[in-house]
């Protein structure tokens, strides 16, 4: 009795202190998260799922979904293969400037977007370092697509790399030599022996750009222009609707978005699962 | 086919001393040879240069009649097993067992007939659709070699390949390779820091430490002959003794050895191998812990018993420790037990003039 005295005051105080923490980190992520989104959700069906829907896809909107996709589609599939490619070179490849290299790979995070769009600008635009180039050319890059595009891809690049560097380092390599024994190439052994033992690790960062990509704003909008029904993707819909007054569609646009990433991220969930299942049963 | 080794060496990028220096041994056709050493002492390197996973700075590989130096590792044609087995573990075990037959563009219905074959050889017909993270380790062993002898190797190669089972697993696998041996006699390279194995399973040993070859020939030799100090403590895990020559003999500790050749006054080393030494129980006179005789006694420290033998920790009269093994019935004849005062009695001492280096 005596001993059990003090014990169960400190768990009593533990409980409390439990209680107090769970409930401040519920709270806090209540009142960021689910607040705004509970508030966007009424304001796109207050008038009903028919207004939504209007509202959602008329004047631009959706021409601007579809390039949003179309743009998060494109980065995913690029940043996948080139992102591999890096994070490879980066984890098995040594080299002089390999330091200066790994750090550069996250200065897409650590800069503005708004200025990286700049930098695409003043590197591709008219008046452009390449913008002789890019005039001989024919075609045309900033305020097109394109120039999107490259704004899309490198803001969200550092996922895949990071992700896939981090699975290819706890790789075992006695399974690639073992390959090369049995008499496989570089290329087949990447294909059937590296590709399948990262493959989780790159399918989580290919989510993570695709999403990224869904909500870039401030690069795509330097380099864009925004035009409606022309280079206006999501969010650029968003912030004009906004300008506009045209309350309603903000509103759908933004749900239209919000609920493609929650798709992502349930998959990204999923996947994650996978990767830890996949590191826990090595060998 | 039979390979020959001369003069190879590796450094690698940041160590000072060579990997692998100067290494030069033939591993005989039909036959496993065995590199024996410590970890550290470059054996494992030597198996990667033979398969083509590292390149040598120096020196040269043939295997049979062909100059391995051009030959790249996909083509050597050699098995390699890995200590980790490295399966694929995203493939079954008849996946993994195809993949050599498969990247050699071998026509299917042969490899699917190969490869049943060679289920059949490593007794997992019930798991060959399993994945290797559903399998025991030694039945992950079993496919390793399986899967290295699909591609009909002219050389298999064995690194470590019992280091990570459990005794019971690894006395019998290593049964079941030299049965296997025996039967298809591919020229085998064994990795291994394990003396009894390499006994067990090889026609010649080839000893390693700090990356040179001290001493090769069929393991009986090794063992009643070690050529040098090091292969006598490693291979006989026997226990040195220093001393002085004179007149012949030697005395080391509390013994005196024969030491046929050494100057008068030079230092000797004498190893004494735990089977080589008898322990008796005299009659002790309690006032000077000697015997009766007035002749000095060592110290029981531990007993150990090990099955049929039994390990006896002893520290002799001037505080050196001992190993010592001797039958389990004749210490419990002689009634041994821990803290007894008893009489050694050296059979046999292997003596090194000069040696003090280890």
């Amino acid at each position: 009795m005596s001993a059990g005295g003090p014990a169960r005051a400190h768990r009593l105080r533990d409980r409390a202190a439990r209680t107090f923490l769970v409930g401040s980190a519920c709270g806090w992520v209540g009142l960021l998260v689910l607040a705004p989104l509970a508030a966007i959700l009424y304001g796109a069906f207050r008038e009903g799922p028919a207004r939504f829907f209007s509202s959602l896809l008329g004047d631009g909107g959706r021409h601007a979904l579809l390039l949003t996709i179309a743009l998060a589609a494109l980065a995913a599939v690029v940043n996948g293969v080139f992102g591999t490619l890096i994070a490879w070179v980066l984890v098995r490849e040594r080299f002089r400037g390999r330091a200066l290299l790994n750090s550069l790979v996250d200065l897409p995070f650590a800069i503005s977007p708004v200025i990286i769009g700049f930098a695409l600008l003043l590197v591709l635009g008219p008046h452009g370092w390449l913008g002789p180039l890019v005039e001989a050319s024919g075609t045309k890059i900033v305020f097109a697509w394109p120039a999107m595009a490259i704004a899309t891809i490198f803001v969200s690049i550092p996922f895949v790399i990071r992700e896939v560097a981090l699975v290819l380092e706890q790789a075992d390599l006695d399974q690639e030599q073992a390959a090369y024994t049995l008499g496989a190439g570089a290329f087949t052994t990447f294909i059937k022996v590296t590709l399948p033992n990262i493959r989780w690790g790159l399918v989580y960062g290919v989510l993570l750009t695709t999403a990224r990509s869904l909500g870039e704003f401030g690069a795509v909008l330097v380099v864009s222009g925004g035009i409606a029904n022309a280079t206006e993707t999501g969010t650029l819909f968003v912030f004009r609707s906004l300008d506009d007054r045209r309350d309603l569609a903000a509103y759908s646009m933004s749900v239209a978005l919000a609920g493609l990433s929650l798709a992502l991220l349930l998959a990204m969930e999923f996947v994650k699962r996978r990767v830890r299942r996949n590191s826990g049963a090595a060998r | 086919m039979s390979l020959h080794a001369v003069g190879l060496t590796k450094h690698f990028p940041g160590g000072g001393t060579p990997a692998v220096d100067n290494v030069t041994f033939d591993a005989p056709d039909g036959k496993i040879t065995t590199l024996l050493g410590p970890s550290g002492s470059g054996k494992s390197t030597v198996l990667r240069l033979i398969a083509g996973l590292e390149l040598p700075d120096r020196g040269m590989l043939r295997l049979g009649d062909v100059d391995l130096a051009s030959v790249a590792v996909q083509e050597r044609g050699v098995g390699f097993v890995f200590q980790s087995y490295a399966l694929f573990k995203h493939m079954t075990v008849r996946e993994n067992i195809t993949f050599g037959l498969a990247v050699r563009r071998m026509p299917r219905r042969e490899q699917a007939d190969r490869v049943a074959a060679m289920i059949e050889l490593v007794q997992l017909q019930d798991l060959a659709d399993r994945f290797p993270a559903q399998l025991s380790g030694g039945q992950r062993q079993r496919v390793a070699f399986a899967r290295a002898l699909a591609i009909e190797p002219r050389l298999l190669l064995l690194d470590e390949p019992f280091a990570a089972l459990d005794a019971r697993v690894r006395v019998e696998l290593r049964e079941w390779l030299r049965r296997l041996h025996d039967e298809r006699h591919v020229t085998t390279i064994l990795v291994t820091h394990d003396q009894s194995e390499a006994m067990e399973l090889s026609e010649h040993v080839v000893v390693m430490h700090e990356g040179r070859v001290e001493q090769a020939g069929p393991p009986r030799e090794v063992y009643e002959r070690p050529a040098s100090p090091f292969v006598a403590s490693f291979v006989g895990g026997a226990t040195l003794l220093k001393g002085r020559a004179q007149a012949g003999r030697a005395a080391v500790s509390t013994f005196n050895v024969a030491a046929p050749g050494a100057a008068d006054g030079a230092d000797v080393s004498a190893y004494v191998r735990p089977h080589d030494v008898r322990v008796t129980k005299p009659a002790t006179d309690p006032a000077t812990e000697n015997d009766t005789l007035g002749v000095k006694l060592a110290r029981v420290e531990r007993l150990t018993f090990l099955g049929g033998t039994v390990k006896l920790a002893l520290i002799l009269p001037d505080g050196a420790p001992m190993t010592v093994h001797m039958p389990a019935a004749e210490v419990a004849a002689h009634g041994i037990t821990e803290g007894d005062r008893v009489l050694v009695d050296l059979a046999e001492a292997k003596v090194f003039i000069g040696d003090y280096s280890i």
